[in-house]
């Protein structure tokens, strides 16, 4: 006898399996979004009275710093509350103002909650203290996030994504290198102190309130081995502080050897974020640091997009990955140099009873064949569709264990014939 | 207003998917899809703030719930089904399969407890991301889960039903 919730789970999966897809699912959204439009400025209109009396409450909580304050830097466009929680950690050098340059909030919120491990960005709390651009980074973001009643940390988001240690209010200077091949040092300190940079560790410049640093905020571009490098910040008070400069590793661009850049892309024009893939990729495998994803193939089935293609980080080989809409990610083996085909297989909640295998061969081979035993015949399965041929996007049996599939080349010769489970299988198991 | 290209791609690739779920939130067909249209249409008008695609999925989802809570506040629930939902006491077909007494007992669950049992198992999102897309704790989650499987259990379609007897399974 199975336990109720799966009887649940499987009735649900089996009530949405029977759900045919909209034959227009554009039809009717502009119309209905003019119409919420509408109705939101004559809410608005009404309610402005209203909306008087709550900014003449709201400003000073937010200005006395109290705890129960509620902030959402950049209009975050989430229909639920934010975390009131603000840590007695936090520096006093908030400039949120500056976050303009992100456009949303979402945009340095979703990656900071990935960094800390929270998957809704609407509960993490986000005090920037510096945003701008840098060499090779149109928007770089240093602040400090939180998450739930935990002490703020130091992040920073925009040109490699770092988590930094607790924030020390001790300290009256943060200092960050980011980049990817080329380097930036970003020194935040109070906003009336000047900061000066030696790469000796003797040769003192201001890098504060020069070129594109405002007052309190120092720039400079760093090399990997200056190790005697130093930061001096001078406050309004006289005081000086100095600070060895933060250690900062370039990353390797240099492409793997084994990734198909002979390969075009096929399918559709690729929906999932590159970030995306990446941030899997380097969940999966432990990695990080330089990651890149190229996509080979993107395609749609039963309403769920999805991308295969080859993700590395920096100095390691590439992987054949696959990443679906739903969050479902395939780590395959390191690529093989050249290979006749790739195989990606896919156990997701939207298929019942079947995964999703996808067999994408080399830019020029001719028809897949697919055994489903091993032992029946092969029967073709690369349909006549323009975006997928020769590529094959099949509903496998998840309990297969002998299913093969056969490569031809163009003159119908047979160039390969292999294995599902041999083909597909994870990074882990082969290596 | 003429439609964004990454938008009119999003709502091509998920539409399916997502009316699926609009349909176990709402029991038929003809109101998952204005559930649904309703809610890409409010995804539509925020387009441009969610600029990174991965974050849409959470959005849309929240979005549904929050609308289909509102829908709710405006219906009764005997209007919500393709297929009414029986009374409570009224006697159980000898051949009912499981799955059309769990439907119908499903569809007699309060508004939010119908919302967590979909999100956690067909979404198969954990307790903490169903607290966090909610909005409410994963204390409430755990017992809102706890009280809506127990009251399908005790649901008069299951409660004659040789199956009823099923034990609650992990509540992961």
């Amino acid at each position: 006898m199975s336990p109720l919730d799966d009887e649940v789970r499987s009735l649900l999966q089996s009530k949405a399996a029977g759900v045919d897809p909209a034959p227009d699912p554009l039809g009717g959204i502009e119309s209905r979004a003019r119409g919420l439009r509408r109705r939101r400025v004559l809410t608005s209109v009404s309610g402005a009275a209203a909306v008087v009396v709550a900014v003449a409450v709201a400003v000073p909580l937010l200005v006395s710093g109290s705890d129960t304050a509620t902030r959402q830097p950049g209009g975050t466009p989430t229909p639920t509350a934010e975390t009131p929680f603000r840590p007695a950690n936090l520096l006093p050098w908030p400039r949120p103002e500056a976050l303009e340059i992100f456009g949303s909030s979402i945009n340095y919120l979703s990656p900071i909650g990935r960094l800390m491990g929270e998957p809704d960005y609407a509960r993490v709390g986000y005090q920037p203290l510096w945003t701008g651009s840098v060499e090779g980074s149109a928007a770089v973001t240093v602040g400090e996030a939180w998450k739930g009643t935990e002490p703020a940390r130091l992040v920073t988001v925009g040109a490699g994504d770092q988590l930094g240690p607790v924030v020390d209010p001790s300290q009256s200077v943060v200092a960050f290198a980011v980049g990817g091949d080329k380097g930036t040092l970003i020194v935040v300190a109070a906003p009336d102190a000047v900061v000066e940079y030696a790469a000796d560790g003797s040769s003192y410049q201001q890098i504060s309130d020069v070129g594109q640093a405002p007052k309190g905020i120092g720039l400079v571009p760093i090399e990997a081995e200056d190790p005697n490098d130093t930061i001096r910040v001078t406050e309004a008070d006289g005081s000086v502080v100095v600070r060895p400069a933060p250690d900062w590793t370039p990353v390797d661009t240099t492409t793997p050897v084994n990734v198909l850049d002979t390969w075009v892309h096929r399918g559709y024009r690729q929906v999932l974020s590159t970030a995306a893939v990446v941030h899997a990729y380097e969940q999966a495998t432990g990695l990080s640091g330089g990651g890149q994803y190229r996509s080979l193939y993107d395609g749609s089935h039963l309403g769920v997009s999805f991308t295969i293609g080859q993700a590395w980080t920096s100095g390691e080989p590439a992987h054949t990955v696959a990443l679906l809409s739903d969050g479902t990610f395939f780590l395959g083996p390191v690529t093989p140099r050249d290979p006749w085909l790739l195989g990606t297989l896919l156990a997701t909640r939207h298929l019942v009873g079947s995964d999703l295998l996808v067999l994408l061969p080399r830019p020029g081979a001719g028809r897949i064949g697919y055994s489903p035993d091993g032992t029946s015949p092969f029967t073709d399965v690369a349909n006549g569709r323009s975006d997928l041929n020769p590529v094959a996007v099949l509903d496998r049996d998840p309990k297969a264990t002998a299913d093969r599939v056969q490569v031809h080349r163009g003159d119908d010769s047979v160039i390969l014939t292999e294995g599902i489970a041999k083909l597909t299988c994870g990074a882990k198991d082969c290596g | 207003m003429s439609m964004d290209t990454a938008f009119e791609e999003y709502v091509v690739a998920r539409s399916g998917a997502l009316l699926r779920t609009a349909y176990l939130l709402t029991g038929n067909r003809a109101d998952a899809e204005d559930l649904l249209q309703t809610t890409l249409a409010k995804t539509y008008l925020a387009w441009d703030r969610i600029r990174e695609r991965e974050a849409v999925d959470g959005y849309v989802r929240r979005t549904m719930v929050n609308t289909q809570s509102s829908f709710w506040r405006r219906k009764k629930p005997e209007s919500l089904y393709d297929e009414p939902p029986e009374r409570p006491g009224r006697d159980i077909p000898a051949d009912r399969d499981l799955h059309d007494a769990l439907w119908t007992a499903l569809a007699r669950l309060g508004k939010k407890q119908r919302a967590i049992v979909v999100l956690r198992y067909y979404e198969d999102l954990t307790e903490a991301d169903t607290a966090a897309l909610l909005g409410i704790s994963v204390g409430t989650v755990k017992s809102t889960t706890s009280r809506a499987l127990a009251a399908l259990r005790q649901d008069a379609s299951l409660r004659d039903d040789p199956r009823a007897a099923l034990p609650l399974g992990a509540q992961s």
